[in-house]
């Protein structure tokens, strides 16, 4: 019973630190200040840029992520185990160091190539989305691999003995049994795209009104110690923040019984 | 006629051992044998889902081995059933009909007439995730015979059906099986349930059939030890031969008891000094009234009761014979009052020679 007590203690104590944090905020920002920044045009490219690239992200990423999650969780193939490793790249590399990486490979001969024949990322905006993408794109194979893993191969078995072929049991079964758990994670691949800053600012650098997406505004307003600014724009994070939440709960939650 | 030809599978630690099988158009076998014994893999290669070493799957003349599990029309029901939760019931009943395009107006009658049969007419837009079991089970079996198939497989069908209700749906299987010519193969670990519904048995003890043959066949003779062991037959003995005579030999027990057993109930021939596995079923010792005499009876021994254990109205009594050897006795409860048995009572016991065979 103590130790019950204990970690509800410990829950708690969580809860109070990031609320701390979240009211520290809003004794720095001043109504006047918060008004102006919200009718700037600097503030709305800012969220355009990042929703843009975050959207075109996240569907690259879910394009990807949905087969071969659904490839990891099903077959057995040759490299399965290094494929399987190189996704958790992103989660135990720096983004910086996946930033570099990328800016690295950018200065090759077949990167020159593509920089030069085909489109531009370094220090472009096609540089946020494939910052974004090499961040994210393990992430979400990892989720909807998870949720895949949760669907029993039975039912495809049973599909495939009904007449569907390989594809039509993914497409009528697995598919529609994974929807909620695929929008979650591409809610959750969005956020995290939207929030990433190492890997972006590293190639496609930090430039106002061009590379500048939320993170990277913060970052420029906190370099020019423009306090409030930076508040602004961490309220506008977590704003989406919570929101992303309460939306990947809400598809995990609907679930056909 | 569905063929099954030396099908061979080699998953490394566990293999399938050159499978044979035939089940006859109408038929129901059953493949019975432990957990573990390959049952579910057999099923599982014969779909096409497993890609086996050799062998082959001919069902009606053709040779389906190659084709794709879509394409063999062989229907499955698996054992935790399966139905597509995210579907009514009505569409995973459709559903194959629907993937394979077939025109459904010539399949209604009979898919109107399986659903009326196995009255599962209530519950046809309901999501299967508020069904019961065995509502479960009815819809499952519909949706495996919707499109008619060749073959329908399932695999330990009423492992998911509370016990009171699984009689009912062993009875609902077995009527539409005989009223629709259904070719079917079964798979379950329950050897009551593989006499109930099969017109033949097959026993897969690590993943080789040791046995396979009409059901009262396997029945009365077991030919193996673990078959014999796995069928419910509690009562093998080493014994050798002392004497062979016209129908019957006498066979000695490792204690030194001699019994009598006919010839013709072992089905092979036998030399005086020969080795021999010999065993009874349960249910086919006799115990003698009280002053019965022994002396126009083979194979009466004297016995003492060691445990008594009660299954409802039955009764398994577990008695001692000279030298120490355990027989176990099937009872009903009405002799068992008359016979006013109880532990350490002393009793003679009967066995009759046609009821003793031979195992390997």
């Amino acid at each position: 019973m103590r130790f019950k007590k204990i970690a509800v203690l410990a829950a708690f104590s969580l809860f109070i630190f990031y609320f701390i944090l979240l009211a520290s905020l809003f004794t720095i920002v001043e109504p006047a200040k918060l008004s102006a920044i919200l009718k700037s045009e600097r503030f709305y490219y800012s969220i355009k840029i990042s929703f843009i690239t975050a959207f075109v992200t996240t569907a690259l990423s879910v394009a990807i992520a949905v087969p071969a999650a659904y490839a990891l969780s099903r077959s057995d193939f040759r490299f399965k185990p290094a494929v399987d490793l190189f996704l958790e790249l992103p989660l135990i590399i720096s983004p910086i160091a996946l930033g570099a990486l990328l800016l690295l490979f950018f200065n090759t001969g077949a990167g020159l190539f593509i920089q030069n024949n085909l489109c531009g990322f370094v220090y472009e905006i096609p540089g946020i989305i494939i910052a974004q993408f090499v961040t994210s794109a393990g992430v979400a194979t990892r989720l909807i691999k998870a949720a895949i893993d949760e669907i029993p191969p039975r039912y495809e078995f049973v599909a495939r003995t009904l007449g569907a072929g390989e594809f039509k049991s993914f497409y009528t079964i697995t598919l529609p049994l994974a929807k909620n758990s695929i929008i979650a994670a591409a809610v959750l691949t969005f956020a995290k795209c939207v929030g990433e800053f190492g890997a972006t600012v590293t190639l496609a650098g930090a430039m106002p009104m061009k590379t500048e997406t939320l993170p990277i505004a913060i970052y420029l307003r906190l370099s020019n110690a423009d306090i409030e600014g930076a508040a602004v724009f961490i309220l506008t994070l977590l704003a989406l923040g919570f929101t992303v939440t309460l939306i990947t709960r809400m598809f995990l939650k609907v679930r056909h019984g | 006629m569905v063929k099954i030809e030396n099908l061979c599978l080699d998953m490394g630690a566990f293999k399938l051992n050159g499978v044979n099988l035939e089940i006859a158009r109408g038929a129901c076998h059953a493949i019975v044998g432990p957990t573990g014994s390959g049952k579910t893999l057999l099923l599982e290669t014969i779909i096409g889902i497993q890609k086996i070493k050799s062998g082959r799957v001919v069902i009606g003349g053709k040779d389906v081995t190659a084709l794709s599990p879509s394409l063999r029309n062989i229907s499955y029901v698996p054992q935790d059933i399966c139905l597509f939760p995210h579907m009514k019931v009505i569409d995973n009943i459709m559903y194959g009909v629907k993937v394979r395009k077939i025109d459904p107006a010539p399949l209604k009658p009979f898919i109107d007439e399986l659903i009326e049969f196995l009255n599962i007419s209530a519950i046809l837009e309901r999501y299967p995730a508020g069904l019961s079991g065995g509502e479960k089970q009815r819809a499952a079996i519909v949706r495996a015979l919707a499109a008619r198939p060749d073959l329908m497989i399932l695999d330990e069908p009423f492992s998911a059906i509370d016990s009171a209700l699984r009689e009912d749906a062993r009875r609902l299987l077995k009527e539409l099986s005989a009223s629709h010519a259904i070719t079917s193969l079964i798979v379950t670990h329950d050897i009551d349930e593989a006499y109930f519904l099969a017109d033949e048995i097959s026993v897969l003890i690590s993943g080789s059939i040791v046995q396979s043959g009409e059901r009262d066949d396997i029945y009365n003779y077991p030919k193996n030890h673990a078959a014999a062991e796995f069928l419910g037959v509690r009562n093998i003995y080493d014994a050798l031969v002392v004497k062979v005579f016209e129908k019957s030999i006498e066979a000695a027990l490792d204690s030194g008891r001699s019994i009598n057993i006919t010839c013709g109930c072992a089905r092979s021939k036998f030399a005086a000094g020969q080795k021999i596995k010999c065993a009874v079923r349960s249910e086919a010792v006799y115990i003698l009234k009280e002053g019965t005499d022994f002396f126009d009876k083979i194979n009466c021994f004297d016995a003492s009761i060691q445990k008594i254990y009660t299954r409802g109205k039955m009764h398994t009594v577990i008695c001692a014979l000279a030298g120490g050897i355990k027989i176990e006795i099937d009872i009903h409860d009405a002799a068992f009052n008359k016979l006013k048995l109880a532990l350490e009572k002393k009793i003679k016991i009967s066995i009759n020679p046609d009821n003793i065979f031979m195992v390997n």
